[in-house]
């Protein structure tokens, strides 16, 4: 519901007055080969995300009012896991909020340029991701072309991507009878991705061994049901201890 | 869980996915500047969080029993080296996703 609502709104911004469509559409134009990545991102996960929400047992509106609301393929991926396990609101809240805390550190960064945005900003702010961002934030600005609307047709765009992406592996999975069986794997396989990007793109690798090691080691003690709420703790704690001393993961 | 407690916890999801994108904006409304250690928190904790998300995919492996985590692995390492091979994050999840059904459906059965 909110999301249509902050849909609306910032649509509403151009549909009011002709000149302001033709410059949305316009920029539309430009921004489209820069979605074409994203495309084929979003519609691969979102498939593999409907997929795994039908082999749970999730019904196919449940993966569409998802995809529409939340846009987020880590925290999704990790939803599904999440609710087949046991009834656990304080992790969940947690575990969900660090994995998708990094939006929170995407939206410092955006802070100057979604400055006065109007209309648009809410629903810009919405749906930030992964890559999106990437391609907002990389976007060399064009006199013939206004930024804002911009990056609203990007993520106008991403956002019918993923939902369509979940929308076909639901419905995939729903018509499609065959053995899914470790169709699970592909979370692992997505983090595993995201792991070694991180990793190559990094040189202070620290961080990173931090997460592995505080995981196992909480893994150990606290068992597989609820060790990644004291995990995610200690690892904000030391974090945050860090960052106040040392320039930890700086030079990257 | 109860199908209640499943939309419970699709809401609670949908809460903390919403929160941190707006938080910035909310925080440090126009004008208003972030202090310097968020952002040193910004280079580490995305990369520490994943990390630990690995492991989080690999908490119900048992070495012990039978298949011994043998099928987790062989799909890790097909992961990681195609991965490292080709940088394509589609390929390497479809490829390894692939190799483990194929695994746990026709060979560690």
């Amino acid at each position: 519901m909110i999301i249509i609502i902050v849909m609306i709104m910032a649509m509403s911004e151009i549909t009011g007055i002709k000149n302001k469509y033709k410059a949305f559409i316009a920029a539309a134009r430009v921004a489209f080969p820069f979605t074409i990545p994203i495309m084929a991102g979003y519609v691969f996960a979102g498939i593999a995300f409907g997929m795994l929400m039908n082999h749970a047992g999730f019904p196919v509106w449940l993966t569409i009012v998802m995809c529409a609301t939340m846009i987020s393929g880590s925290g999704q991926f990790l939803a599904v896991d999440l609710l087949q396990a046991p009834f656990n609101p304080l992790s969940t809240l947690f575990l969900i909020f660090m994995v998708n805390s990094r939006y929170t550190f995407f939206g410092l960064t955006l802070l100057d340029k979604f400055r006065g945005l109007g209309a648009v900003k809410p629903y810009l702010i919405y749906v930030i991701t992964d890559e999106t961002f990437v391609v907002n934030v990389t976007y060399k600005e064009r006199v013939d072309i206004i930024t804002k609307y911009f990056m609203l047709a990007v993520d106008v765009m991403s956002h019918s991507y993923w939902i369509i992406g979940g929308t076909l592996g639901a419905l995939v999975g729903e018509m499609i009878k065959f053995n899914m069986t470790g169709i699970d794997f592909a979370m692992t396989g997505m983090f595993t991705c995201i792991f070694l990007d991180q990793w190559r793109n990094s040189t202070d690798h620290k961080p990173a061994l931090l997460g592995v090691f505080v995981a196992i080691i909480c893994l150990l003690i606290f068992g597989q049901q609820s060790f990644m709420l004291p995990a995610m703790i200690i690892v904000l704690i030391v974090l945050v201890l860090l960052s106040n001393h040392r320039k930890l993961g700086e030079e990257k | 869980m109860s199908e209640k407690e499943v939309y419970i916890t699709v809401l609670l999801i949908l809460a903390v996915t919403v929160l941190p994108r707006f938080l910035p904006f909310i925080v440090f409304p126009e004008g208003k500047k972030p202090p310097k250690f968020l952002s040193t928190l910004g280079t580490t904790l995305p990369y520490a969080v994943i990390g630990a998300l690995v492991v989080y995919c690999f908490k119900g492996v048992s070495v012990t029993a039978y298949p011994h985590g043998i099928p987790e692995l062989i799909a890790l390492a097909v992961i990681v080296v195609l991965h490292m091979w080709r940088h394509n994050t589609l390929l390497s999840m479809a490829a390894g996703t692939v190799a483990y059904m194929l695994l746990v459906q026709f060979v560690f059965v």
